[in-house]
């Protein structure tokens, strides 16, 4: 079998078994939930079905009996219990690692023997028939029967389209003739078409054939009249709810046109289409239809239609044809395309950005008008191009927090403690690669608060909470970061443990002195662990310092807050670090940085007086904020000049003034690694190549203002 | 590092002060003219700022400041040889500044001496061997030494 198949099989069966296990666990609340067996059933068909094709035999003979229960679960002859979710769960890892040999030779080992014994045992329960009579597959299975798996499952998957897609469709035609003085209520009439499009496909075509020449248009009169045709599955009511302002005033016709556009009967005549709107009598129809033209043509010739009523016929006939044709086109509207690819493509797109750049910068230059107007088109285009590139990397972090659903359920169990995991916030995107590399640092934060942090059951009920602790996982957009926490209600942190061990492990001297924020740092250091037990699940004197490596390299920070008795919060503050930002470009003396935009408040001018104490504060917004000097910052050579510019940037909550020598302006800014060797150059997160060709620096904001002395940031709010 | 080990083969000469250097011509990628190096704030003395070569951003170091000397002036003599060396396991490309690049020279093995006492840069643990080629001696820079030590110096500096 050819290895390249057997790849994206064992990428999609990836992927399902994830699927499956989300299902699974959403199953163990919900039991009786007919709709998730059903889901969970026809994952594992799937995956039994190409694991058969694929020559992954023995997972597919595996799973044959994993489904055979979970269809007697569908069939209501089985209820969903905590045995069966445990057992499918369990079957779930089963079936990648046998995934994952792809040694259909070997005998199944012990484990997956049981398992394959439970499953028929449980399916005999509920039938009531011996587990022996159950139906074995046959090792010689051949390729017809194969096949025939194959299409039912393709089977499947449309007849889910049917059932999961908002029930059926129908189409309506809509014909809205606002009263003339509409306007002057303050209706807009273009919203009204906004609405509809929220409730399904649409297609409008504005009647403009009564608008009278301009010397006798009244400007506050409506003269236009709008055809609309909607394939939605609100109902008429949802469509009428639209107009329910509007109908006292105005004329508003719904139509039902088709309950559901067969494919099979092929595209709508536009003929039919117009005689069913009553714009052309059939008898009319059939003497244009016997000149062998255009029909439209000819109808326009005789008079027998108007140029806008045959345009809004063609728009109806065009509309229906969409629809019957997405109908079609099936379930599936997403591909699959390897990331490499999609890193290329933003590379790519990264290039583009850059010489468009110097196109804008040339034709200014030029001053050619022609030339001018191309480049603020293709500007545009780039930019669309761009934010669609970077659009496919962005994941919602939602997919990662699933997979914690399972190890929070396996390791409560493990250490018996009863945990509930809330996901805050799961639809917060981040670049897909960030989310990749967030994965082990969250399973090792979240592995810690399940160990040390939530107490047992009758501890937690002792000292007055609920038997079940609960870890919450939160994650938020802030400015340019994504904030991720993780926060429990254990016993929080004990400081004296801490600093008792950091002591005995030589991290801390014995006089030391830290503070509170500090010696909670100390749990990061490398070797660092206060577990009593080493237990397989931390302890092991690995974890926080991975955390603190990973997120470092990430460029993000991390701290934690713990307050005895009532929980510790480990927070991750993550950088959006996509590969193109929007920039804001600005001098100093003679070097160029870029300030990343989204944390640019405004930009002020600077006044020399601002600052006449040497306090390093200066008035905005009737606020005392503080400033740090960019030409100190980086010490750039050159002489002071005036008519400086302050930019103001809010940083971690805190309004600082950046001052620079001037401000450039807008620039997408695709960011370059300035490598390994420039890590430690602070105050910089990295570079970008600007139209000219030269080096400009990304300034990494939150580092500098680290530099401002806490009393300082305070100082606003005096 | 006191062990010799360069190998017989095509060299890249170039100046540094007042002595000539060398390195493997397979590590050089380029050699560019006068580009325009944009200056790193807060880095270390040595990293001079990074270049635009072929739309990456490539570091700029400049080796007589490692070696302890004076910078080498950005001016119209300037080149920046751009090298594949290897950095803490990564494979990676720096420029490195020279103030002229000379020819390119086949060295043989019996060409290769041990190394003499360092005149007046102090480059004893970055150098990989010493060619005689007709009458002068050339020093042939084994570059990974000089560069993974500098991220050594860094390291302790910082902890």
């Amino acid at each position: 079998m050819n290895e390249k198949f057997k790849e994206t099989f064992r990428e999609e069966a990836e992927e399902l078994l994830g699927h499956l296990e989300d299902i699974l666990l959403e199953l163990e609340e919900k039991p009786t939930d007919a709709e998730l067996v059903n889901a969970a059933f026809r994952a594992i068909h799937t995956i039994k079905g190409s694991a058969g094709m694929f020559g992954f035999e023995k997972a597919g003979r595996f799973t044959h009996d994993l489904e055979s229960l979970l269809d007697e679960c569908r069939a209501g002859r089985r209820a969903v219990d905590k045995r069966l979710v445990d057992l499918s769960l369990r079957a779930r890892d089963k079936i990648r690692s046998l995934i994952a040999q792809d040694d259909s030779s070997a005998e199944f080992d012990a484990e997956a023997l049981a398992m394959m014994e439970e499953f028929r045992a449980m399916a005999a329960e509920s039938s009531g028939k011996p587990a022996q009579e159950d139906q074995k597959p046959k090792a010689d299975e051949t390729g017809r029967q194969r096949e025939a798996m194959a299409t039912r499952v393709l089977e499947a998957s449309i007849a889910d389209s049917g059932a999961d897609g908002s029930g059926l469709s129908a189409t309506y035609r809509i014909r809205f003739e606002p009263a003339p003085d509409i306007f002057l209520n303050g209706t807009r009439v273009l919203r009204l078409f906004d609405e509809l499009a929220t409730l399904g496909q649409l297609s409008s075509m504005p009647d403009t054939g009564r608008i009278p020449m301009l010397e006798s248009l009244d400007p506050e009169t409506c003269y236009v009249i709008w055809e609309a045709i909607l394939t939605t599955s609100a109902g008429i009511d949802a469509i009428k709810d639209v107009f329910i302002f509007v109908e006292d005033s105005s004329k508003v016709k719904i139509e039902l046109i088709d309950d559901r556009l067969d494919p099979s009967e092929g595209v709508r005549k536009l003929g039919e289409i117009l005689v069913e709107r009553g714009t052309v009598k059939p008898e009319d129809l059939g003497e244009a239809l016997r000149s062998q033209r255009k029909l439209g043509e000819v109808l326009l010739e005789r008079k027998v239609v108007t140029d806008s009523e045959l345009e809004s016929a063609l728009v109806e006939q065009a509309h229906l044809k969409k629809v019957q044709e997405r109908q079609t086109e099936g379930p599936s509207m997403s591909i699959r395309v390897a990331s490499d690819k999609l890193d290329e493509l933003v590379d790519l797109v990264g290039e583009l950005v850059t010489m468009q750049a110097r196109l804008l910068r040339t034709s200014v230059e030029l001053a050619d008008p022609g030339l001018s107007s191309i480049a603020e088109q293709v500007d545009r285009l780039v930019e669309q191009l761009r934010d669609n590139a970077m659009g496919m990397r962005m994941l919602p972090i939602g997919s990662t927090f699933n997979k914690f659903r399972r190890v929070v359920r396996d390791l409560s169990a493990e250490l018996g403690k009863n945990v509930d995991l809330v996901a805050v916030g799961a639809d917060t995107e981040l670049d897909k690669t960030v989310i990749e590399r967030l994965n082990d640092p969250l399973v090792h934060i979240i592995r810690n608060s399940l160990d040390h942090g939530i107490e047992s059951p009758a501890d937690r009920v002792a000292v007055g909470k609920t038997a079940t602790g609960t870890i919450r996982l939160a994650a938020e957009h802030s400015g340019a970061n994504v904030v991720i926490s993780v926060s429990d209600d254990g016993k929080g942190m004990d400081l004296s443990a801490i600093r008792a061990k950091a002591i005995e492990r030589g991290i801390l001297g014995p006089q030391e002195q830290l503070s509170e924020a500090d010696a909670l740092m100390l749990v990061f250091r490398p070797g660092f662990s206060t577990a009593r037990n080493v237990t397989s699940v931390s302890g092991r004197g690995v974890g926080m310092d991975v955390v603190k490596r990973e997120i470092d390299s990430l460029g993000g920070s991390v701290s934690v807050e713990s307050r005895p008795g009532k929980g510790s919060t480990v927070v991750l503050k993550i950088p959006l670090t996509l590969a193109i930002i929007e920039g804001m470009l600005v001098r100093i003396a003679d070097e160029f940085y870029v300030l990343p935009l989204s944390i640019v408040e405004a930009c002020v001018e600077a006044n020399d007086d601002d600052s006449t104490d040497g306090s390093k504060l200066v008035q905005f917004r009737g606020d005392l904020i503080p400033y740090i000097d960019l030409k100190e910052f980086f010490s750039v050579p050159g002489e002071p000049v005036e008519n400086r510019q302050i930019v103001v940037v809010n940083v971690q909550e805190s309004r600082v003034g950046l001052v620079v020598d001037a401000v450039i302006g807008d620039n997408q800014t695709v960011i370059k690694p300035m490598g390994r060797m420039y890590r430690n150059a602070v105050g910089l997160s990295g570079a970008t190549i600007l139209g000219d060709g030269r080096v400009a620096l990304i300034v990494d904001c939150m580092k500098v203002v680290e530099a401002i002395p806490e009393r300082e940031l305070k100082a606003r709010s005096r | 590092m006191a062990i010799l080990h360069a190998e017989a083969g095509r060299y890249l000469s170039f100046i540094l002060g007042s002595e000539v250097y060398a390195v493997p011509v397979g590590k050089v990628e380029v050699v560019l003219e006068t580009p325009l190096v944009t200056r790193v704030p807060n880095a270390e003395p040595h990293l001079r700022g990074v270049i635009n070569y072929r739309g990456s951003v490539v570091p700029v170091i400049d080796p007589r400041l490692r070696f302890g000397g004076t910078p080498i002036p950005l001016d119209d003599t300037t080149s920046v040889i751009v090298l594949q060396m290897r950095y803490e396991g990564e494979e990676v490309v720096v420029g490195m500044l020279a103030d002229s690049v000379r020819e390119v020279v086949d060295v043989a093995a019996s060409d290769i001496e041990p190394a003499p006492k360092m005149g007046s840069l102090s480059a004893g643990k970055f150098v990989a061997g010493v060619a005689k080629l007709g009458g002068e001696f050339v020093v042939i820079l084994d570059v990974e030494a000089a560069f993974s030590q500098a991220a050594t110096v860094t390291e302790s500096a910082r902890a």
